[in-house]
């Protein structure tokens, strides 16, 4: 198992009812795979996730991207700014 | 060419942009504004809330002015987004080119904000009169 963290912003945010989750998972599971893992932890967020985007380390990835010990992911949830 | 990418909590001070992007070399200089409206079909907006992942708000925002600079001939350039708490007519973005001819500038100034509108990590909560607030986060 490794040990990551997932950010949360805006409507995200408010569902998981906090900005920063620390979580063990798998080593090597994907960006796909820890989005399911969340929805199965938060249901509410579950039509956030099929349409949001995710960075690690503060770079934008594709969901096959394989997280490593302490990654941090950032769940972004569709944009709304402009 | 130059080129200015900021987000901030500030007033936008557009006419300080303007003078920034005017250059000799460019016949045209267009200046988009996005401000908050008040009314959206029946809804009214008392207030937004913006806010940002800034790190990578900030790189796609560069990003994004890049791939315009080198497809329209762009100039210069500058980009801020504001955050925090804005009220209706204030201005949440300014987006101010430069290029030789108008129709690049035009045409520039509508690709970025398309393109921001799309992937910048910036969020928008929506706060009414009667203060029920909403994450804007569009379905499509």
């Amino acid at each position: 198992m490794i040990k990551i963290s997932v950010v949360f912003f805006a409507g995200a945010r408010d569902i998981v009812g906090q900005n920063r989750l620390e979580m063990q998972i798998p080593a090597l599971t994907s960006i796909a795979k820890l989005r399911a893992l969340l929805i199965e932890k938060f249901p509410q967020l579950e039509s956030l996730a099929t349409r949001a985007a995710f960075a690690v380390n503060e770079i934008l990835v594709l969901t096959d991207t394989l997280l490593v010990e302490n990654d941090e992911v950032a769940f972004l949830p569709a944009v709304s700014g402009g | 060419m130059s080129m200015r990418i900021k987000l901030t909590n500030e007033p936008i001070a557009h006419e300080e942009m303007v003078e920034n992007c005017r250059t000799k070399s460019a016949g045209a200089i267009v200046l988009f504004l996005g401000t908050v409206r008040e009314i959206t079909g029946t809804e009214q907006t008392l207030f937004l809330e913006y806010e940002a992942f800034a790190p990578v708000a900030e790189k796609t925002l560069l990003e994004i002015a890049e791939e315009a600079t080198s497809k329209w001939g762009i100039q210069k350039i500058e980009i801020i987004h504001r955050l925090g708490i804005l009220y209706p007519g204030e201005t949440s973005i300014a987006v101010c080119v430069s290029c030789p001819h108008r129709a690049d500038a035009f045409a520039a100034c509508q690709q970025i904000m398309n393109k921001i509108k799309e992937v910048v990590p910036i969020w928008k909560k929506e706060t009414s009169p009667k203060g029920v607030s909403n994450w804007i986060h569009p379905k499509n």
